[in-house]
């Protein structure tokens, strides 16, 4: 089992030093995939882009889970499971699917839903050509698709706050903003590290959504790590080495930003 | 106020595929104005024209018969595994955490390329086999992470007990432990299955006609720019989206277990 995962990624590092292509032997050819990645204008347009989407619905995904979840908390279990179920229906259907009917609502041939809501403020965006709006939209999209999961994780952590810390901040004159900041805050934090280091994993894969939305994203700078292996290695190339070397330094670029938050799930699990 | 503010976030969670509804019923001519239409005659070409005219109907078979074959399979390997897991000392299942989330955030291409290039070297490119080892393979850290939760929850007595009464350790785990682990196995079937469903990317590498998924299929038409296709790809998503939507309804409990991946439980 661990195998078939492990090695793939240990294929995957020895490709990276070589240049190959799909059957042929290849030739070692050390760092220069690394080389021509690192030096690569498109590389870093890329990454950019990508890191800037992952921080964006990372936030959107905690600020989004946390409103709807304080809301939820507020009905009754029935009402409570009813918008539940509609809230996680973008995030079920597949997200090619959602992707797809999603980018439906910005595009005119389908009537330009989003256009017509927009016109009277006198703004009118083209959201697939021009570069500020597709990234915009991209985002968008991100935070429709993925926020049932920080709601989800965000209900069940804002019920596990005892009740009696939340009533005695009130008897000592503390108002909603200072409770919310003070005491409900501090006590999930664990819950909030949870969803953006979920949320970190997927922003950095991020493919299906982005090869819907905007197929031709390298023209729109929407293009992300992924999409971009992905014309390296199967689209308009066929330089598996060199793909092998982008992800390399996409699954490092990751496993940067986790080690904190890995290191704060060890410490918790240990004192637990 | 909380009920006007859900009902916001909701209206806003589904509209796109009520959107999308709209439009597989519209008649042409209605469809792509803008700006839209509201009133109409509603009409089903779209959908019968997808049932009889494309390959809707067999690549949806397919699609089931991969999530099937992926649930048992991942189940089979999976419950095992975690089992053993669960009876080790926390230190191990500590080291497990941390693989399942290494391996869960590995980019799908680390997977895919090595994948792609072996199911071309041995012929088995293109086939349902290849696609459901790589889905097996993707998701299994995962199923493990979440079916290891349960049975941790399971008391040792149990099986002790079992044992004593003369069952094998396998019996043991085989008449006592499984049949209490039912709503674990649920919840990993249910999540496995979906996981099969959305999968976009390796499909889209590993197959080509006779293995590929609706996902594949769907987004195929949408990237082509057609505007005759796009009623029928409304359809398609739709026919997708509902059963799955069901689901989400029916099956909440598990679902919600399942996403958040015991975290909750931890």
């Amino acid at each position: 089992m661990t195998l078939l995962m492990a090695g793939p990624l240990f294929i995957t590092a020895f490709d990276s030093f070589r240049k190959v292509s799909y059957g042929d032997p290849g030739l070692f050819v050390g760092f220069a995939n690394y080389a021509a990645t690192l030096g690569d204008q498109r590389f870093w347009a890329a990454a950019g882009f990508t890191t800037v989407y992952t921080a964006a619905m990372t936030a959107g995904k905690i600020v989004g889970g946390y409103v709807v979840g304080l809301m939820l908390n507020a009905v009754r279990a029935k009402a409570r499971a009813f918008f539940l179920g509609l809230l996680l229906v973008p995030y079920v259907v597949p997200t090619v699917i959602g992707a797809l009917v999603f980018s439906w609502l910005f595009n005119s041939t389908f009537g330009g839903f989003v256009n017509v809501l927009l016109a009277p403020l006198g703004i009118a965006p083209d959201w697939f050509t021009d570069p500020a709006a597709a990234k915009f939209l991209l985002i968008f999209h991100s935070i429709w698709h993925e926020s049932a999961f920080g709601i989800l994780v965000l209900v069940a952590a804002l019920q596990s706050v005892p009740r009696e810390r939340i009533e005695a901040a009130a008897l000592d004159g503390a108002g909603w903003w200072q409770t919310q900041w003070r005491i409900v805050m501090p006590s999930i934090r664990g819950f909030i590290g949870f969803i953006a280091l979920i949320s970190i994993m997927d922003g950095f894969r991020v493919f299906d959504s982005i090869r819907m939305i905007t197929p031709a994203a390298s023209t729109v700078g929407t293009e992300s790590l992924m999409t971009y292996v992905y014309n390296v290695a199967l689209g308009e190339t066929q330089q598996l080495g060199l793909a092998s070397a982008i992800n390399v330094i996409t699954i490092i670029i990751i496993l940067i930003f986790l080690v904190p938050f890995i290191r704060q799930t060890w410490r918790e699990m240990k004192s637990a | 106020m909380a009920y006007i503010g859900l009902s916001v976030a909701a209206f806003v969670a589904v509209f796109p595929f009520v959107w999308a509804f709209l439009t597989s019923i519209k008649p042409y001519t209605d469809a792509f104005i803008s700006p839209p239409v509201w009133s109409f005659t509603p009409q089903i070409t779209a959908y019968e024209q997808l049932w009889y005219a494309t390959e809707f109907a067999s690549f949806g078979v397919n699609t089931i018969v991969v999530g099937v074959v992926t649930v048992i399979i991942s189940l089979i390997v999976g419950a095992p595994a975690a089992y053993a897991l669960s009876r080790f000392d926390s230190r191990i299942s500590l080291w497990l955490l941390v693989l399942a989330l290494v391996f869960r955030s590995l980019p799908r291409f680390v997977v895919v390329l090595p994948f792609y290039s072996i199911a071309q070297a041995l012929n088995i490119y293109d086939t349902q086999l290849m696609l459901i080892i790589a889905l097996v393979a993707v998701n299994q850290p995962f199923t493990i992470w979440l079916l290891r939760n349960f049975f941790a929850e399971l008391p040792r007595e149990l099986e002790e007990a079992a044992q004593i009464d003369g069952c094998s350790r396998f019996g043991a785990f085989r008449r006592v432990i499984m049949p209490l682990a039912g709503p674990g196995l649920v919840t990993a079937g249910i999540f496995t299955f979906l996981l099969a469903i959305q999968e976009y990317l390796i499909p889209v590498v590993l197959t080509q006609q006779h293995a590929t998924t609706l996902s594949v299929f769907i987004a195929s038409f949408g990237i082509a720019e057609d505007t005759a296709l796009y009623q029928l790809i409304a359809a398609a998503s739709i026919l997708l989206a509902l059963p799955i939507i069901a689901l989400a309804f029916l099956a909440q409990k598990f679902l919600v277990t399942g996403l958040t991946g015991g975290a909750i439980k931890g």
